[in-house]
């Protein structure tokens, strides 16, 4: 049996790298090929809107309800799970249903490769937290397409205004916000157009929230899992708070961490976190049986 | 257990100078949106509520809400 052993979209944008890492998805002649400038407008402007309506048209009562429908609920998820991963028309895609536009998580160091192609990178205040908290917090970096339309966007500008940051503030910056726990996540905008790295937070992120809770693949697990070496950890337990994906326990009898490698996301906030370097994240796609879990 | 949470429009101001309810929800289910689909820095906002399955029916909105705007059935 032949097993690509790379994930998708590393394979089809990659370029032999991950995806994210390949310099293409994020020049100004990408923007223009997949139309990001108007994609990203719309999908910005009535942000709120269009995210309620998503929610109401799957079901007024929560998605819940409608997803435990015997058999017509599986079927509902997975054609509204298709919009988030449509790679066609590669312009003209539905901003509204958020076609094309899933994130990722990805580690901090990943995150920081990432900075090194995104130009310019602007600081943004969050559109999930202020739709769900009414918080004003500049925590998301806006990249190419999407820094340029902020500023015609004035929710969304931060305090500090719309000059773009150096390289090594905003390296800084998506540091701060990992050790302050918030998983760095890089964004589509559409596919396969990179557009944005926020520092997310269930339950406030809109995708953390529909993908925790329901399912949809809006967030998609990162290119890593975490692995524990227990010759290295003292069993100290700095870790167990840091794991926003339920994927990491403390096991008394063992007096180490249990990481439930199905369940990790791999942002790498338990191994930044760990004062002995005990956690190591390995390549999701060195697991056989991972390979398909995104 | 169906659980439906009503906002009276009428009697809650502007959630942007209140915000009470969404930052007490323990489950973070208020949203924020403006009904204004064309501009692109909206005066009119509203809160409603999104992922009612997730609600645990603890009240606290209906107690923090200094309009009595919220009702749950």
């Amino acid at each position: 049996m032949l097993v690509i052993r790379v994930c998708e979209w590393c394979y089809k944008h990659g370029a032999g790298k991950k995806w994210y890492l390949n310099s293409r998805n994020y020049i100004q002649e990408t923007a223009e090929e997949v139309g990001a400038h108007e994609y990203i407008f719309e999908l910005w402007k009535n942000f709120e809107k269009v995210y309620l309506q998503k929610i109401y048209g799957i079901s007024a009562r929560g998605p819940g309800y409608k997803f435990s429908y015997p058999l017509v609920g599986k079927f509902i998820k997975r054609y509204i799970n298709s919009w988030f991963t449509k790679e066609k028309p590669l312009k003209g895609r539905n901003p509204r249903r958020a076609e094309g536009h899933p994130g990722q998580v990805v580690p901090l160091e990943d995150g920081k490769k990432i900075l090194e192609l995104a130009e310019p990178i602007l600081k943004v205040n969050c559109a999930c937290r202020h739709m769900t908290r009414g918080i004003k917090d500049a925590c998301c970096l806006a990249f190419g397409a999407l820094a340029e339309m902020v500023p015609k966007l004035p929710r969304y500008i931060p305090e500090s205004g719309v000059e773009p940051l150096h390289i090594d503030e905003a390296q800084d910056f998506i540091e701060e916000m990992n050790h302050s726990g918030r998983v760095n996540t890089v964004w589509f905008g559409p596919v396969p157009y990179i557009a944005a790295l926020c520092s997310c937070e269930y339950p406030e992120c809109a995708a953390t929230r529909i993908r925790m809770d329901y399912g949809l693949n809006a967030l998609l697990k990162g290119e890593y899992v975490a692995k524990v070496d227990f010759s290295k950890c003292d069993g100290c337990q700095t870790c167990v708070s840091r794991c926003q994906f339920g994927a990491l326990t403390f096991a008394d009898s063992t007096n180490r961490p249990f990481i439930d490698v199905w369940k990790c996301y791999g942002c790498g906030l338990c191994a930044t976190s760990c004062p002995q370097g005990a956690i190591q994240m390995v390549d999701r796609t060195s697991y056989p049986t991972l390979v398909e879990e995104w | 257990m169906k659980t439906d949470i009503i906002v009276d429009y009428e009697k809650c101001g502007d959630p942007r100078d209140c915000k009470k309810c969404m930052q007490i929800c323990p489950s973070a289910l208020f949203m924020m949106y403006s009904p204004d689909y064309e501009s692109n820095d909206p005066d009119e906002w509203r809160v409603d509520v999104a992922f009612l399955d997730l609600c645990t029916r603890c009240l606290d909105c209906v107690k923090v809400c200094p309009n009595q705007a919220i009702r749950i059935k």
